[in-house]
C-alpha cells in the first residue's frame, strides 16, 4: 500500500527505511531459513511478546476472567456503544469494549489475563456477536489502533 | 528525561518570564533507580505549568492511547476546548477503564519496574562484557547506545550501522537519527523481550559486530 509523502517524511524517512529493511530481512529470512527477526525497535510493552507466545485461544482467556455487561450512549448516533465489564473473582478489573456500527457490525473485545510477567492484553474483534471466531485470529491492543477500519 | 533540579529550574524560568512549562512525562511510572521527576514536583506549576501522562507505557497500553494531563486550571481549560474542536477524545469506555486502572490499580505499573531492570541490567553487562560500554539509564524501558567501536572504524552512520547489523544479525535497533539531529551516532535498543531473547539479541549483534 503506498504510503504519503508526510507519513514517509516522519523521522526524516529514517523509521520508514527501517521499516523497509525489516520487511526484506523477513521475507528473506522466512525464504532462506534464517535466524528470525527479533525486532527490538519497536516500543511494545513486556507482555505483548508472552501473548504472542503463549498463543492460547479467546474462550479460554475469556473463561478465566468472566464478564458481566453495561449499556452506555455514545455521542455519535451511528453507533449503539455497549461495555462489558472485566470480572475476575466477582471483582472489576477493567471494563471491556465493544461496539457494533449500524453500518458494518464489529464487535471488539479487550481480554485481559493474568501471566508471569503482569497482564496480557489483546483486543479481538468479531464480525458478528454470535460468530464463533472473530477476524483477525486475535491481535494484541497495540498492533493496531482500535477503531482503525480493520473489520 | 533530566533530573528534578532542572524541571525545578525550567519552572521557575516559567514563573518568572509567564511562560507556559508543558512537560511530558510519560514515563513516570517506569523509575527503574530512585524517583521519576515530575513538573508537579516544581513550585509553580500551579500557575504556569501542566504535565501530560500516558497508559501506554507503564500500564501497556499502548494500542488504547490513552493519557491525561495535570497543571493550572487556565491550561486544562484551554486544553478541553482545544480537544472539544480537533477530536472527540477515545472512547468513554476505555476513558472509564483508565480512570478504574489508576483508582484502584496504582501499585500496578511497579510490577514492570523489576522486569525491565532486570533486562537492562542484563544487557548492559553482556554487552559491556564484549566491549560495548553502554550507559545504564535510570528510567523507561530503552537502551542508548553509542555506536560502537567497530561501526566507527568502518565509517558507518548510525542508520547505517543499523541496517549492517539487522541484516546480519536479524537484530533491529532504532536509529537515533530518526528523532532529530541530537540522536545521530546512537541507537536504540527497546527491552521489550523476555530476558533470554533480549540476551540471545545482544550476543547476536556482537556476533555481527566481529564479522
Amino acid at each position: 500500500m503506498p504510503t504519503s509523502k508526510r507519513l514517509n517524511a516522519l523521522g526524516s524517512g529514517v523509521f520508514a527505511r527501517s521499516d523497509a529493511a525489516k520487511q526484506a530481512y523477513r521475507e528473506n529470512a522466512s525464504q532462506q531459513a534464517g535466524p528470525a527477526l527479533i525486532d527490538l525497535s519497536i516500543v511494545t510493552p513486556p507482555a505483548r511478546a508472552t501473548a504472542f507466545r503463549q498463543g492460547s485461544s479467546p474462550s479460554i482467556e475469556l473463561s478465566l476472567i468472566g464478564v458481566g455487561s453495561g449499556l452506555e450512549l455514545m455521542s455519535t448516533p451511528t453507533e449503539k456503544f455497549n461495555y462489558w465489564l472485566a470480572l475476575r473473582k466477582a471483582q472489576p478489573i477493567f471494563r471491556l469494549p465493544f461496539w457494533i456500527t449500524e453500518t458494518r457490525p464489529c464487535i471488539s473485545i479487550l481480554v485481559i489475563r493474568r501471566t508471569q510477567e503482569g497482564f496480557t492484553w489483546r483486543v479481538l474483534l468479531f464480525s458478528s456477536f454470535l460468530s464463533p471466531r472473530n477476524t483477525t485470529g486475535g491481535q494484541t491492543c497495540n498492533a493496531f489502533e482500535p477503531r482503525s477500519g480493520i473489520c | 528525561m533530566g533530573d528534578q533540579e532542572d524541571l525545578n529550574q525550567i519552572m521557575g524560568l516559567g514563573t518568572r518570564h509567564q511562560l507556559v512549562i508543558a512537560h511530558d512525562n510519560p514515563y513516570v511510572d517506569l523509575a527503574l533507580d530512585g524517583v521519576a521527576p515530575s513538573l508537579l514536583q516544581a513550585p509553580g506549576w500551579r500557575d504556569w505549568g501542566i504535565e501530560f501522562f500516558s497508559l501506554s507505557k507503564g500500564w501497556c497500553l499502548g494500542g488504547l492511547r490513552l493519557g491525561f494531563a495535570v497543571g493550572a486550571a487556565p491550561l486544562i481549560a484551554a486544553l478541553r476546548q482545544t480537544k472539544a474542536v480537533i477530536d472527540f477524545n477515545q472512547s468513554l469506555a476505555l476513558q472509564q477503564g483508565g480512570i478504574m486502572a489508576l483508582q484502584e490499580f496504582a501499585h500496578w505499573p511497579g510490577q514492570l519496574r523489576p522486569i525491565f531492570r532486570e533486562r537492562r541490567d542484563r544487557v548492559v553487562r553482556l554487552l559491556s562484557n564484549r566491549g560495548w560500554t553502554i550507559a545504564s539509564p535510570d528510567m523507561a524501558m530503552y537502551l542508548w547506545m553509542p555506536l560502537p567501536a567497530a561501526a566507527k572504524a568502518r565509517g558507518w552512520s548510525d542508520e547505517q550501522t543499523a541496517a549492517e547489523l539487522l541484516r546480519r544479525s536479524g537484530v533491529a535497533l532504532t536509529p537515533g537519527s530518526g528523532f532529530g539531529a541530537s540522536g545521530r551516532d546512537w541507537l536504540r535498543m527497546a527491552l521489550v523481550r523476555p530476558v533470554d531473547e533480549l540476551e540471545l539479541a545482544a550476543q547476536r549483534l556482537m556476533d555481527a559486530l566481529d564479522e
